[in-house]
């Protein structure tokens, strides 16, 4: 034996640099080793800190959402970008509680996403109070000395004067390119007389009146033109920072315990809320840093940097009054050497920077200009209006103090994990609609008691926010009577003082509805997740109603009658069989995903079918559902869960190609091989070798090829993949930041990854060895005497 | 004739291509001696390869019995010949077939390992010593294709004897030969039948080959037509040549 082997491997090694063919064939093991260790590096480390960004940011390892909902839950939002449609959890208190009492789970978050309007900075409105005081301390007769208060004024002045002008030119381009059919003519004509001479000239003659004016027609025009809209994501803000502990506070403070307020992500917070040029000037500075060159033209992204920083000046003009436009010219006159050129043109020209003077004019911007400039639109500690389109469709608002900006460490730089801001559950229900429930009990008892005095929220909300239709005071005032009334009454609206100050305890945070909610584990492994879903799901399973063995029936029917799409009649199929066994054992049934799968499949099949049909398929699920779905983080995370699942399929992918362009290629090398050895082998079945010591010839030499090349070849990625581990796979766009869950992918060589893709290589081969053996051991012994050198 | 090694009775062997039976050995008889020397002759297509491939195992009789070493062969399984080839028959090759990637020390050591009977130490010696008996043991660490056609014959032969075979078949083991390397060969293997007392059986066209055989057995059109003393058959093929062409007369 031992000495057959001897020859075996003599041979093997003999023939392995013996050809060309085995060159190619080794070449193909090799680096398809190489790529499988590299690769399987790759995704898996990819696979895992995708989920470590995912689950450590927002989605915990598992997530409960309510199973009346009409879509599935995604919590970065559905393709579209808008929200799926979640039906509310009720009593999230009660609900926590339970789940806490699993062994494994480790903390329940409440969340729900949604999306708001921010009005933009409130340059306008606070130069108009300013002015306002200013009149009113002149009438009162506590002003300033009258030289000093004529110039105060005319820069306030001037300074709106130029917001209305600009505004008023914005106008007439909407106009011109009618991308605005729907400019109301009464705001239209405010604007014509604002921006008039006369209306400047009269101003001191009845100032209250033409500040009237300005605050109740232009201003709203100034702000809605630069509506930002936020996304956030509403949770118990204490429970939320003690759960992802990878969330940190840069700027500003974590919202103290049980208070509303908001924290804004970084990213959000430099890209959206900073002045623009300023975030631009930054940006350019970071290309540069990162070797990019300013005098590039074909680097396309710093070009348009600078053509806008140059052309879009307007929101600094905008910021500056009177007398800071002077200073801010005269500084700029310096700096570029001129004596002419209004701010404007000045900023136009400053910002046209070059390699040579960017550093220069990088310094001058933050030492000179920004003093006097708002760089951010919301200052943290600044109070914030959110307005956003309750789920009934009327428009909710509220107001909430921005506590500070945080960022998650190691994401900083990925606007996926900065795409949400964090807000209070209190604030969120308020935004979203919802009034706790007992409080919307109270408040339909109270409607039916007192028809007479019936407003509903909606009206309420309109006259508090619309316009100032007519303004008599007695109109007003009994309005924001009857408001108080219903709102003290059920506690539904308190001053926004009133609501900064209150401390709100844990009980009135978890005791009402929630959306959805984060559980993060003790144990968070792939197999603990999957054993503590079933267990939920168990749980949970006492709130499913009754099996009903008539809907069974029915079901049952629609099944035998083979009528319904594939897809579906597999999903049903499934779930009737699991509502079966729980009519038997009530601890057993179809699992939540089977579910999910059958109202998925339902959803989408129901514009093609019957109602009836819809109808006792819409039952059966029904009778089976429990209150609750739990669903896994990956699955939570939508588009983005299924990456991972991209990334599986593109392993799977790549072992399975390898596997088959090795099949074939190590088939016909060996093939080609044993049929060049003819010879050989006639010669060694003549000597006396028998069948099988050609047969183990053939497999040796191969399994050697194999182990050799494809050893090699998954020690060479093993190489490449430490190498990329020290140095790392830099996160070359923002976007990337949260699939490497930091700032470069650092892929981790597993000893598995290696095993497998040698155990592949040899296990191709053996299969790849089948031809050539039929073809071995059909040499006859005779054959070595037919051959001629 | 309990002293026979070899011992052939009424075989027929028939090629069949296609629908046609081309009729290779049409009732040959024949007793070999243990320790003879026996040249096979006869002129191409007369079935010299086909009898040494019965005699060798490698190929079964469509009628009549071999025996070889007292064994029936077609009594025997396709394991028990090759079982039998290993130990009881040594094969030389017209084109020497040696195994390209090996040494020439690993290509006689070959049939020793598949053997299995021998520790290396045992395997070296009686490799070497026969490499110093056929000439080449200056050579055991060259490739074959580094030796010229003699010298790899040579390293056939002591292949060929390695296992102590009691037969040693050859198949115009000259062929591919310059006339002085092929006596020199053939030399070297009556020296070895002389000395071992091993039967050897060698077909070739050449007499001067045959005429170092004891006997020469002569076929034509797949039977035999004589066994004969080497002179008389030397004599017989030098006038059947001179008959047909003018070649030869050395
Ligand atoms: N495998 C085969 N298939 C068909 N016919 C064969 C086969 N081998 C040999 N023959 C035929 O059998 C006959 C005898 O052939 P054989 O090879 O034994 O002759 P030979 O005496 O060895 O000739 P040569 O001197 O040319 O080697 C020939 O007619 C040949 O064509
Ligand atoms: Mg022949």
């Amino acid at each position: 034996m031992i000495s057959k082997l001897v020859v075996l491997l003599r041979i093997a090694f003999a023939n392995l640099f013996g050809s060309f063919l085995n060159f190619f064939v080794g070449a193909v093991l090799f680096f398809g080793a190489a790529l499988l260790v590299v690769g399987g590096a790759l995704f898996g480390t990819l696979d895992r800190s995708l989920s470590k960004s995912v689950v450590g940011s927002i989605t915990g390892h598992l997530q409960i959402y309510s199973a009346r909902s009409k879509e599935k839950l995604e919590v970065y939002g559905k393709f579209d970008g808008s929200d799926p449609n979640l039906a509310p959890m009720e009593n999230f208190g009660e609900l926590k509680e339970k789940l806490l009492k699993v062994s494994n789970v480790k903390s329940v978050v409440p969340e729900g996403t949604s999306g708001a309007m921010v009005g933009s900075g409130n340059t306008i409105d606070l130069t108009l109070e300013k002015l306002r005081s200013l009149y009113r301390a002149q009438k009162d007769g506590k002003g300033l000395p009258a030289a000093d208060f004529k110039t105060q004024a005319d820069s306030l002045k001037d300074h709106v004067k130029n917001m209305v002008t600009l505004l008023a030119k914005d106008m007439e381009k909407v106009t011109e390119l009618g991308t605005k059919d729907s400019i109301e003519p009464e705001e239209k004509a405010a604007l014509a007389t604002t921006s008039a001479p006369d209306f400047w000239a009269s101003f001191d003659a009845d100032p209250f009146g033409h500040l009237e004016l300005l605050e109740n027609r232009i201003a709203p025009q100034v702000a809605d033109a630069d509506l930002l809209f936020i996304r956030y994501l509403g949770t118990d803000l204490d429970a939320y920072q003690e759960t992802f502990d990878r969330l940190q506070v840069v700027e500003g403070e974590k919202v103290p315990k049980g208070r509303r307020g908001i924290l804004l992500p970084r990213f959000f917070y430099e890209e959206s809320m900073k002045l623009k040029n300023a975030r631009r000037l930054d940006k350019i500075k970071d290309a540069r840093a990162a070797g990019r060159k300013l005098s590039d033209e074909s680097d396309k992204e710093l070009q348009r940097f600078q053509r806008e920083n140059q052309a879009q000046t307007r929101e600094i003009v905008l910021q500056l009054d009177g007398l800071k436009t002077k200073t801010a010219v005269e500084k700029l006159r310096t700096l570029l050497g001129r004596t002419d050129g209004d701010l404007a043109a000045l900023l136009g020209e400053f910002f046209k920077t070059t390699e040579q003077n960017f550093d220069e004019r990088y310094k001058f911007f933050y030492a000179e200009l920004a003093p006097m400039l708002s760089l951010y639109r919301v200052k943290v500690g600044d109070t914030m209006t959110l307005k956003s389109f309750g789920r009934s469709g009327s428009l909710e608002a509220t107001s909430v103090k921005l506590y500070g900006i945080f960022e998650f460490n190691g994401l900083e730089k990925s606007p996926l994990a900065g795409a949400a801001a964090l807000i209070d559950m209190v604030s969120f229900r308020e935004l979203y609609g919802f009034l706790t429930s007992d409080k919307a009990a109270e408040l339909k008892a109270m409607k039916e008691q007192t028809k007479a005095r019936q407003i509903d929220r909606q009206n309420a909300e309109a006259d508090l926010f619309g316009g100032a239709g007519d303004d008599s005071a007695a109109v007003v005032e009994a309005k924001e009577e009857k408001i108080a009334e219903i709102t003290s009454a059920h506690g539904l609206r308190e001053s926004a003082a009133e609501k900064q100050a209150r401390v709100y305890t844990q009980a009135e945070i978890d005791d009402g509805v929630v959306m959805h909610a984060a559980i993060t584990l003790k144990d968070g492994t792939p197999q603990a997740i999957a054993a503590t879903q079933a267990e939920l799901e168990k749980l949970f399973a006492a709130t499913k109603p009754r099996p009903d063995a008539a809907v069974q029936g029915a079901v049952q029917k629609l099944v035998d009658e083979k009528k319904l799409p594939f897809a579906l009649a597999q999903a049903t199929r499934t779930v009737l069989e699991g509502e079966k066994q729980r009519t038997a054992d009530p601890a057993t049934g179809a699992t939540d995903a089977q579910l999910i799968a059958l109202k998925e499949a339902l959803q989408g099949e129901r514009a093609r079918l019957d109602g009836k049909v819809y109808e006792a398929l819409d039952k059966l699920l029904d009778s089976a559902r429990p209150q609750v779905w739990v669903v896994t983080w990956n699955s939570a995370a939508g588009g983005l869960g299924q990456f991972i699942d991209v990334f599986r399929l593109i392993l799977g992918a790549m072992v399975f190609g390898f596997a088959l362009v090795a099949l074939i290629v190590v088939t016909i090398g060996v093939t080609i091989a044993t049929l060049q050895r003819t010879a050989t082998i006639g010669t060694l079945r003549a000597i006396g070798a028998q069948r099988e010591f050609v047969v183990s010839m053939v497999i040796v030499e191969t399994l050697v090829l194999a182990l050799v090349f494809g050893g090699l070849g998954a020690l060479c990625g093993a190489g490449v993949v430490m190498w990329l581990h020290t140095s790392g796979i830099p996160a070359f766009r923002d976007e990337l930041y949260f699939f490497f869950s930091g700032p470069s992918l650092k892929p981790d060589l597993d000893l598995a990854g290696l095993v497998f893709s040698i155990v592949t290589t040899l296990g191709v081969s053996v299969l790849a060895v089948l031809v050539p053996i039929f073809l071995a051991i059909r040499v006859a012994p005779v054959t070595a005497m037919q051959t001629s050198e | 004739m309990p002293n026979s090694i070899v011992s052939i009775r009424d075989v027929v062997k028939e090629y069949s291509l296609g629908k046609v039976v081309v009729p290779a050995l049409r009732g040959v008889s024949l007793e070999v001696e243990r320790g003879e020397f026996i040249s096979i002759a006869g002129p191409s297509g007369s079935g010299k390869t086909t009898l040494l491939n019965l005699i060798g195992c490698v190929d079964t009789a469509t009628r009549g019995t071999v025996e070889v070493a007292g064994k029936n062969t077609s009594a025997l399984s396709e394991r028990q010949l090759t079982q039998l080839r290993l130990d009881t028959l040594g094969f030389i090759f017209q084109s020497f077939n040696l195994v390209a990637v090996l040494t020439v020390f690993q290509n006689v050591e070959l049939p020793l390992l598949l053997q299995n009977k021998l520790g290396s130490g045992e395997r070296k010696k009686r490799v070497m010593e026969l490499l110093t008996a056929v000439g080449i043991d200056t050579h055991a660490q060259h490739r074959p294709s580094e030796l010229s056609g003699g010298q790899r014959q040579r390293v056939a032969i002591a292949r060929a004897l390695v296992t102590e075979p009691q037969i040693v078949l050859a198949d115009e083991p000259t062929a591919n030969l310059d006339s002085a390397t092929g006596e020199a060969i053939i030399d070297l293997m009556k020296d070895l039948n002389q000395k071992k007392g091993i039967t050897f059986i060698f077909s070739t066209h050449d007499h001067r080959v045959m005429k170092h055989a004891d006997s020469v057995v002569r076929l034509a059109d797949g039977k035999i037509i004589g066994k004969e003393s080497a002179d008389a058959a030397v004599q017989a093929a030098l006038t059947s040549a001179a008959g047909r062409s003018p070649v030869g007369a050395h």
